[in-house]
């Protein structure tokens, strides 16, 4: 009896106690200690790589809970890849993979993803990977390749979706903020028409409007100075100030249906998955 | 009898069985282990673990103080440098580090206290913070003591020579500044709208006000040439030529401040990263 109490290591229990707790904060830390107390052993044990793998995992789990993704990203850089088992390799790709994602590093999660399909060849663990993919090539702003994969994954999981109806975005072109800007110049508030916003477009018309009525009036009752400083002073600010707010609202505008289309997609995916899992 | 004698005997054994195996993993938890853990923490820059893990451990102040540090949380790093205990290896550094916190902090007075506690024979540690000293009444503009300090400047040192010319340098600058006054500006601006920004160093912006003043005035010329005095439209002119009439005044002498200001932060900023760069050098070898 007493020897088994002696024989087990002690900051594994309090690490995992404290996680059983919820104290992840503390329990990520003591699951550092552990790895620092595992360098520090004379005798180094055989399966030493899955021990530090399984302790990054475990520092992850309690970074993603308290939703420091960018630690968690820097901690799962860490995990050991040299695994020769396909399966617990997959698993040390894909949390690193997905720590990118969190990281809002979508590049280097991107880059992740097509390591993991290049070192490993097992189909039967790769389809996983599909979801992360979607969503991270969303993020990129990469729909077409995107596209292509939810097809593949809609195959495979029998889904009931056309993905033309829901990509039909594709055929939309996005804003292009300096024909928004030139369409402002050449028409006070046709920019903002454009980028979809009619009723910034009468308020900008409208002011320069009443800019311009304002120095014509004080010009044709011979006003000359006034007429000229502040009717068309006010009317050149408000005429390029609008043409610039016009392009600003052109990339406003792309980037909320960037990120609703996002959403769509993702809402199928998550909710597939979540169905899959019951 | 015998038997509760026996019972005794086995109970013994175990404990001091029980004590064999223990002993070596007590061991394993003791302080020095633990610094050396946040010392690893803090090499490897994981100051969130480090933090966590030193607060329920008084033991630690020196190395919370530095987690705190380096997290650029001064006020909390001096907390835990004040608790470094005189017999601590680490007591000089903690001092040197504690007195740059105050000085950052603009806590001149307190910086040079901390400083005088630095109880220290090596030479290295003398002349770095003489150096500091300097760096401090500089920061105070304390022009004499500043002088007193500069002249033990040895440039012997190699971790910290190129500071002290650098320390020297900024004097020169701080001594060479051309003061301006504000007053001037006020009434340079009051004569010619704008010339006061001009004189304050701010061209762009002295030119713009006075192209600001001048279509306000001329609007409110024509206004009163063509309506007269009690003209609704004079009133208008006349008043926002008034605003920014007063306005520029006012704002040429805010120039002049805010030149003092940006010459002061520009070179107090030089003056710390010159003072930070010589306490790396000497203690983390």
């Amino acid at each position: 009896m007493l020897f088994l109490i002696s024989n087990r290591t002690p900051a594994q229990t309090i690490a995992d106690s404290l996680f059983a707790k919820k104290d992840y904060a503390l329990a990520a830390v003591y699951y550092e200690k552990q790895l620092f107390d595992q360098n520090l052993t004379v005798e180094i044990p055989s399966d030493l790589q899955a021990r530090t793998n399984d302790l990054l995992n475990k520092k992850i789990q309690c970074q993603k809970v308290l939703k420091s993704f960018e630690e968690a990203w820097q901690t799962a850089q860490r995990l050991d890849l040299s695994e020769p088992n396909d399966t617990l390799q997959f698993k040390q790709r894909y949390e690193l993979a997905l720590c990118g994602y969190l990281a809002q590093r979508y590049n280097e999660a991107h880059g992740q993803i097509q390591q993991t399909r290049f070192y490993i060849q097992d189909s039967t663990l790769t389809t996983s990977l599909d979801v992360l993919e979607i969503l991270t090539l969303n993020e990129l702003d990469r729909f077409q390749e995107s596209k292509v994969l939810f097809e593949r994954y809609a195959l495979k999981n029998g889904l009931q979706i056309n993905s033309n109806e829901l990509y039909n975005f594709l055929k939309k072109k996005p804003k292009n903020p300096d024909k928004a800007q030139l369409l402002s110049f050449l028409m006070p508030g046709l920019g903002q028409a454009y980028a979809g916003f009619p009723k910034e477009a009468l308020a900008s018309a409208g002011l320069q409007a009443l800019a311009l009525g304002f120095g014509i009036y004080h010009v044709l009752n011979r006003y000359y100075l006034i007429g000229f400083f502040t009717g068309a002073g006010l009317f050149q600010s408000f005429y390029f100030g609008g043409a610039r707010r016009a392009a600003t609202m052109a990339e406003e505008t792309n980037r909320k249906r960037k990120a609703r289309n996002s959403q769509k997609i993702r809402a199928i995916l998550i909710e597939n998955e979540q169905k899959k899992e019951r | 009898m015998t038997k509760l004698v026996g019972q005794y005997w086995i109970l013994k054994g175990q404990i001091l069985v029980y004590f064999l195996f223990t002993i070596p993993l007590l061991a394993q938890q003791s302080p020095a282990n633990d610094s050396v853990f946040v010392e690893y923490l803090l090499e490897k820059k994981y100051y969130n673990d480090a933090l966590k893990w030193t607060q329920h451990r008084q033991t630690l102040p020196y190395f919370r103080g530095l987690a705190f540090y380096n997290q650029l949380q001064l006020d909390s790093a001096i907390r835990y440098f004040e608790q470094v205990p005189f017999s601590h290896p680490n007591h000089a550094k903690a001092k040197f580090l504690e007195g740059f916190g105050h000085t950052y902090l603009k806590h001149y007075p307190l910086a040079n206290q901390v400083l005088q506690q630095v109880n220290t024979a090596d030479s290295l540690q003398i002349a770095l913070r003489n150096f500091q000293m300097a760096g401090i009444a500089l920061l105070s503009r304390d022009i004499p003591r500043f002088g007193s300090l500069q002249k033990q400047f040895s440039g012997q040192y190699f971790a910290f020579s190129q500071e002290e010319e650098n320390l020297s340098e900024h004097f020169k600058l701080i001594e060479n500044h051309r003061r301006k006054s504000p007053l001037m500006a006020g009434v340079l601006s009051a004569v010619v709208p704008g010339s006061g920004k001009i004189y304050a160093g701010k061209t762009g912006q002295g030119i713009i006000a006075f192209i600001q003043n001048l279509a306000l005035g001329l609007q409110a010329y024509e206004a009163y040439r063509r309506d007269g005095w009690k003209s609704p439209r004079f009133l208008v002119y006349g008043g926002l030529f008034t605003f920014f009439y007063v306005g520029n005044i006012w704002g040429s002498t805010l120039s002049i401040h805010i030149r003092n200001q940006e010459f002061n932060d520009k070179i107090n900023q030089q003056i710390l990263f010159n003072m930070q760069v010589p306490i790396r050098a000497v203690f983390n070898q």
